[in-house]
């Protein structure tokens, strides 16, 4: 039985990472110094990291092979822990260890951000963004669900208004603050639904209370309404249609470093909300979910592609590719929610964090290396600008072309790995498959999928053309600081090694979502029809 | 949709309702006699007419907001103040939900709350938002 | 300290020093090293060949001494892990074709591909012989290659191919084999268009790389249906999985698949093979690759990287043992090239195009002895293809060298009689000749017997007539041989002397770097073969590779390869000895050829008034010899009529004491021959037999009208269709956006309710649609 100790412990990354945060804002107000603070933040990273490695990853049993029979297993019971509001299992950990990683390379990145007295508020932002994150991911809960979206919402506000102080920052702020209110508040309409249908906030309470047919509101119309209204609200944070709107304009207005963070916070938080609201929560899936989810999964990726061919703008171009990478991780949900009880519902749900932490690290380079080539009055806005990159900065302008080349999936590179599963998962769950549903629309999505990834290489070659084929008209002064380009070349080194040694990094994913559906029955790889355990829920409270 | 979208439905229709025919009896059972002074948008004393983008001194806005953050952390501690003594209050729901069992908890996490406004309270202070110059 | 470096170490130094030496000489070439860019390339590649050979030593020792046939050896030394995915694949007995897969008890199998190195005789030979030629090939280059622009580049695409084809005889798994089957074609495309500028260059390394994915495809497909099949990709056994040609299977614990399936294995396998190897009907890349530098042409289209083919069929030998049609199907195919090449070498002008041509006929000939699928078969195929590098190289870099002193003229009409100028070219080239037409005692001899010899022992242990006339093409092709290269050699270095004016004055030998990898090579091709064939040392040795040693246990307790046949050898003397008098005959001395060819082919011996007539005398714009020896020309076909050819009447009388005897013998080959193989196309009055040469059997000129034809019109219905409907829907569908986001461009700034309204409407889309399609 965890104490409250026990969840204190628990929680340590977080209220160190919130602790720091604070102390950097209100200490920067009255010691206004950059390296200080900078290294005071690498501290608090650090400390935070250190932190979660005392607490050790839940053991998960690597599959047997040759054996007779394969499970792939979820680990024992007893190495998760259930704190109060908050789980911390595979996906917990995985996440919370990803953030840290993030939180590192953001900070890393943001040597030379904003303005030096509001340095703090920067770094600060940064971090409590991250703590939100992990927050996000390890909450049972849906108050701390909220907490933890909100807390992920709320500094990105301050960080926008942070950015460069002119016309078309600020513009871009009150959108972002505007539209996010919005989304905040559809999502939330969505948790009162769930609440008032199952009368009860805890996920694996509102999955019992669901999927008990005698309840009164049952698996109906209200408790569907609500996830429906979830999805969407969370779709803002993904970055996904109907609410992708805000995405180029405030790519735009904003400084890149603010831009890497809304590229890759509010995804990997919108993400890990969905898996665990979905996947851990919805057991007796309604179709309609998963239709929606492919629905989503095709609009999204097609606007986002088709729009980003006509862009010159980098920046508006960047946007529009991660609201299109946002769709392809929808086709792995999809999966995962139609088929969630066989091992192709696994694959997808493993697939879409796979192709997460891939898009994460390439879209941090991407923009830490436009951070780098920025001039300190000047954000690097026109594709035009980057040319001849390739000779006057060859190691940055190999960065963002090994980066460009992994976003468009491009064999030897980490990208290429993450459509792959992901196609694959969807080509499976069209064709061979003995349980769950099987269903030709998986195959329009895979369609769907390879046509927009063609779309999708067409601009980001174009970028690799103009850094490498076209003489620059006009001389770039980098002066982004040399922490955002060893980011650039670092992420683009992690994503060359991942593309060439993609075992670790599936093997991690896979773990991660396996502990997701543990009071199933062992799943069996050979896609057997599993029965549907009525366990009552996922955590054993005494 | 089952049965349960029915009251939902009602609730929309009335909450539609309720609006528009208030609205549209009053257009059409009320007397229309409009006068000058009537169809200004303000009777009273201030002239309405004039450049909608007159500034406003700025310090209003950051008192104004000020105030409203601590009002609002304030608000938090009535609910918290009435359970903490009440046998059904927050107490019980931490038992039941966490195993908390000691009173010094709940003290405790009033406390960190009450650090957290404060080191907002230092850092607006510092940030010069509470001078008046 | 010899001792000291385990073979591990070997293993992974022979691989890895022409890497560094080409990341060296890209990263330095350019700035630093310059006009010294060839050091780290040929200091690489040298102790890369040091390396092999150490390598081939120490295995050496390692073998078994007391010989006994049937066992194999093999080391794997797996370096790491590249993909792996567990439990990627479950064969069931409903999948069917798992019917002999790796576990028996349909448990899932892990992909798992390994980067891992394996030394077995098979690739301690590939490897000697691969690092030996391109060190020499690398020092003749610092020759030929002096004062090109590219000339760091050069170096870097050099060695980087050494890498790549040192890693595609070492790795132990189909998939890496596959990856470097595609390095070596990537470095092959980069080195054929090496002077890019040149518009042919380019197009031939575009074909080169186009017609090789067509036989890719075919490689690829045998993996998919290996994979599905064997549930292993790998050579050798890992500790869970059996490998497709790993020691369970040798030891008979399990099968090979055999049958329709095993079959199209082989079929897309030789496919595979067919385009690296240059084989009919994808051999047409290999002479357009000529446009290459020299040593390129040497190293990679002679004497290296088109014996992947050669090797990776080796390689996969138990598979085509399982499976005899594939086998039969290998051998016809190796035979029916060997002969058509060598009929096509009769008739070029270009002397890299004859050399080359060569080298498709030689490769057709080791697919014949490798399809025998026996072990004599398999070891006369890898003796040949270790012969063949030698003295092809030798000849190659012989005709650079050529080419060199007449200022890059390759047309050997337009010089002649430089015995003299190149008095080292002309004795080292003189051997390479006599090793390729196969006189004893030289290489090529000793090596193309120990086919004929497979060929024959497999005529007669089945007594199919199919091997007999495979037995008959080989002996045909092995005259053709001895023919054209003869007739190479007397056109460039005897006759009078001619230069042309390109050459300017460097017409004299090549500097010292130049020809000491000519003598080197020289003395490689007239002594590997007697030394390695006296004893059958070669085929002992090669037997000990775990694919060969299945045949030679089934071979049985002898397992010796083919033997001496003295009929055999004698045959095949007397016919390379008739090839070469024929040459001298028609080109030493007077030049005759033309006059014969219009004697024969336009049957002048039915027509007494024609007189033949001497090319040397002959106008050179002479319709005549214009007509046969114009590339692409029209054939005039009217060939009785004397007008015709307005020079063949005031040509030189030749005594008929002279010409009787020749004349009367080309009469009946001719009559009897052409006469029958082509008398449809004469009567069709369509084109002559020496124009069919010529223009090598118009394979081309076929491949233009039935493939490119029909896919330039259907890339070009393509084109108007993308034009006008695709494009038309991409701009649509594009241009919606586009003319979306103009208008929101428009009315963005400050309407964020807008997005606002536009989010909302979009949900209740969404959750409109879903409702629709779902509920």
């Amino acid at each position: 039985m965890p104490t409250s100790l026990d969840m204190l412990f628990r929680m340590t990354p977080e209220i160190l990472l919130i602790v720091g945060a604070v102390w950097i804002i209100v200490g920067n107000a009255f010691a206004p110094q950059r390296a200080g603070w900078w290294v005071m933040a690498l501290a608090t990273v650090a400390m935070a990291g250190w932190a979660l490695a005392q607490q050790g990853m839940p053991v998960v049993p690597a599959p047997s092979t040759g054996g007779e029979s394969v499970h792939v297993g979820s680990a024992d019971a007893d190495s998760v822990v259930v704190a109060g509001l908050a789980i911390h299992d595979e996906l917990a950990q995985a996440i919370r260890w990803f953030a840290i990683v993030l939180a590192f390379l953001l900070v890393v990145m943001a040597s030379r951000a904003g303005a030096e007295s509001l340095f703090g508020e920067q770094l600060g932002s940064i971090l409590l963004i991250l703590a939100g994150i992990m927050i996000a991911a390890s909450a049972t809960n849906l108050v701390l669900l909220f907490l933890g979206l909100e807390l992920v919402s709320i500094p990105t506000y301050i960080l926008l208004f942070l950015g460069r102080a002119n016309r078309q920052s600020l513009e871009a702020t009150a959108k972002y603050f505007l539209l996010s209110i919005l989304a905040s508040a559809v999502m939330l309409y969505g948790f009162s639904f769930l609440y008032g249908s199952t009368g009860s906030m805890d996920l694996s309470r509102i999955s019992a209370n669901v999927r008990e047919p005698a309840s009164p509101l049952g698996a109906g119309g209200i408790w569907t309404m609500g996830m429906v209204l979830v999805l969407l609200g969370l779709s803002f944070k993904l970055g996904s249609f109907p609410a992708h709107f805000y995405a180029p304009d405030v790519y735009e207005g904003t400084t890149s470093v603010n831009a890497a963070l809304l590229a890759v916070a509010p995804k990997v938080a919108g993400i890990v909300a969905l898996v665990r609201l979905f996947l851990m929560n919805s057991m007796e899936v309604h179709p309609f979910l998963w239709h929606m989810f492919l629905l989503l999964a095709l609009a999204t990726m097609t606007i986002g592609n088709v729009c980003a061919l006509w862009q010159n703008n980098i920046r508006r171009l960047l946007a529009y590719s991660s609201i299109a990478h946002a769709g392809y991780m929808l086709i792995g949900l999809a999966v995962a929610l139609a088929m969630w009880k066989t091992s192709t519902g696994l694959q997808g749900a493993s697939a879409t964090l796979f192709y997460l932490v891939v898009y994460a690290i390439a879209v941090l380079g991407t923009f830490a290396g436009l951070a780098y080539l920025a001039s300190a009055r000047d954000e690097i806005q026109d594709v035009e600008q980057l040319a001849g990159m390739g000779r006057s900065y060859p190691v940055v302008a190999g960065a963002l072309g090994l980066l460009m080349f992994s976003l468009s999936g491009i064999p030897p590179l980490a990208g290429f790995w993450g459509k792959l599963g992901l196609f694959a998962s969807a080509v499976e769950a069209a064709g061979v498959s003995a349980a769950g549903v099987r269903s030709p629309w998986f195959l329009v999505l895979v369609v769907g999928g390879a046509l927009n990834a063609a779309i999708a290489a067409a601009y980001y070659l174009r970028i690799v053309r103009t850094l490498f084929f076209r003489s620059g008209t006009q001389q770039l002064a980098p002066e982004g600081g040399s922490g955002a380009r060893n980011v650039a070349v670092f992420a683009a080194l992690l994503t060359l090694a991942v593309g060439i040694l993609p075992g670790p990094l599936l093997v991690a994913t896979r773990n991660a979502t396996c502990g997701l559906n543990r009071d199933r029955a062992p799943l069996m790889v050979t896609a057997a029809p599993v029965s549907s355990g009525h366990q009552d829920s996922i955590v054993t409270r005494p | 949709m089952d049965s349960a979208g029915l009251p939902i439905f009602l609730f929309a229709l009335i909450a539609l309702a309720v609006p528009v025919g208030m609205i549209g009896l009053g257009a059409l059972i009320g007397p229309h006699r409009a006068t000058a002074v009537k169809r200004m948008p303000y009777e009273s004393g201030m002239d309405p007419i004039h450049d909608a983008r007159r500034r406003f001194d700025v310090r209003f806005h950051l008192m104004a907001i000020a105030f409203l953050v601590f009002d609002v952390e304030l608000l938090f501690l009535y609910p918290w103040a009435v359970a903490s003594r009440h046998p059904e209050g927050i107490d019980r729901i931490l038992q039941v939900s966490q195993g908390l069992g000691e009173r010094g908890w709940v003290l405790g996490g009033v406390l960190v709350f009450l650090a957290l406004v404060a080191a907002g309270l230092v850092y607006e202070w510092r940030r010069g938002v509470l001078r008046w110059r | 300290m010899f001792e000291a470096i385990s073979l591990r170490t070997l293993l992974i130094l022979i691989p890895a020093l022409p890497l560094s030496g080409a990341i060296l000489t890209a990263i330095f070439g350019p700035a630093i090293l310059r006009r010294q860019s060839h050091w780290p390339t040929v200091l690489g590649l040298a102790a890369s060949c040091i390396c092999s050979l150490m390598l081939a030593v120490k295995w050496q020792g390692q073998l078994p001494q007391d010989g006994k046939a049937g066992q194999g050896v093999e080391e794997v030394v797996t370096l790491w892990e590249w993909v792996g995915i567990p439990q990627a694949y479950a064969p069931s007995p409903a999948t069917g074709l798992a019917a002999i897969a790796a576990t028996e008890n349909h448990a899932p199998l892990d992909f798992r591909i390994d980067v891992s190195l394996r030394i077995d005789t098979l690739t301690a030979t590939m490897l000697v012989m691969v690092t030996l030629i391109s060190t020499l090939v690398a020092v003749y280059s610092v020759g030929y290659m002096h004062g090109d622009e590219g000339y760091w580049r050069f170096f870097s695409y050099l060695s980087l191919f050494v890498f790549s084809m040192t890693m595609l005889v070492t790795v132990s798994n189909f998939v890496m084999l596959y990856v470097f089957w595609e390095g070596v074609g990537v470095c092959s495309y980069l080195l054929i268009g090496f002077w890019y500028r040149n518009p042919a260059a380019a197009a031939a390394g575009k074909k080169a790389f186009l017609v090789n994915r067509v036989g890719d495809f075919g490689f690829a497909l045998a993996l998919f249906l290996m994979w599905m099949t064997y549930g292993s990709l790998s050579f050798h056994d890992t500790d869970t999985v059996a490998g497709v040609l790993g020691a369970r299977r040798f030891a008979g614990e399990l099968s090979f698949v055999g049958g329709g399936v095993g079959t199209a294995i082989c079929l897309l396998l030789m496919a595979g093979a067919c385009g690296k190897s240059a084989q009919f009907p994808l051999h047409v890349w290999l002479p357009d690759a000529m446009e290459g530098p020299t040593p390129v042409s040497a190293l990679i289209h002679a004497a290296t990287m088109v014996t992947a083919g050669v090797y990776m069929i080796a390689r996969c030998m138990p598979l085509f043992v399982a499976a005899p049609q594939a086998a039969w199907v290998v051998a016809w195919i190796g035979a029916g090239t060997a002969l058509m090449a060598g009929l096509i070498a009769l008739t070029q002008f270009d002397l890299k195009r004859v050399l080359a041509y060569s080298t498709v006929s030689q490769l057709g000939y080791m697919f014949l002895a490798l399809g025998m699928a026996t072990l004599g078969g398999v070891t006369a195929g890898m003796f040949h293809l270790f012969t063949h590098a030698f003295f092809k190289a030798l000849l190659f870099l012989g005709a650079g060298s050529v080419m060199h002193a007449m200022g890059n003229v390759i047309d050997m009409r337009r010089f002649g009689g430089l015995r003299h100028r190149l008095p080292i070219t002309h004795a080292t080239f003189a051997i390479g000749c006599l090793a390729l037409a196969g006189i004893f005692p030289l290489s090529g001899f000793w090596s193309k017997d120990a086919i004929l010899a497979a060929v024959h022992d497999q005529a007669h242990a089945t007594g199919a007539s199919s091997y007999r006339v495979l037995y008959g093409m080989a002996m045909g092709t092995a005259f053709l041989t001895a023919f054209y290269t003869f007739r190479a050699f007397f056109m460039t270095f005897y006759g009078p002397q001619r230069i042309p004016e390109e050459a300017g004055h460097h017409a004299h030998e090549s500097p010292k770097v130049m020809w000491i990898p000519l003598v080197v090579l020289a003395l490689f091709a007239a002594l590997v073969g007697p030394m390695l064939e006296w004893t059958h040392a070669f085929a002992h040795w090669l037997q000990y590779t775990p694919s060969l040693a299945m045949m030679a246990q089934a071979a049985g307790a002898t397992g010796a390869p083919a033997a001496f046949h003295w009929d055999v050898a004698v045959t095949s003397t007397a016919v390379a000895v008739a090839g070469v008098a024929l040459a001298a005959f028609l080109y030493l001395g007077h030049r005759r050829e033309v006059a014969a060819l219009q004697y024969v082919f336009r049957f002048g011996w039915m027509n007494p008034s024609e007189a033949p007539s001497d090319w040397e005398s002959a106008s050179p714009h002479a319709a005549a010899v214009a007509n046969v020896t114009r590339p692409g020309g029209h054939p005039t076909v009217t060939g009785h009529c004397p007008s015709d050819h307005p020079s063949g009447s005031h040509g030189h009388e030749h005594g008929p004491g002279l010409l009787a005897l020749p004349a009367r013998l080309l009469k009946a080959v001719g009559c009897g021959l052409w006469s029958l193989l082509t008398l449809p196309l004469w009567l069709g009055q369509f084109v002559s037999p020496y124009q069919m040469s010529h223009s090598k059997f118009f394979v081309d000129e076929i491949y233009d009208v039935l493939i490119v034809g029909p896919l330039r019109g259907l890339a070009h219905i393509s084109y108007v269709l993308d034009r006008v409907l695709v494009d038309g829907l991409v701009n649509g569908v594009g241009g919606l956006p586009v003319r979306l986001g103009g208008w929101l461009r428009k009315s963005q700034r400050g309407f964020v309710s807008l997005y606002g309204l536009l989010t909302v409407v979009g949900m209740v889309l969404v959750v409109v649609v879903s409702f629709w399609w779902g509920v």
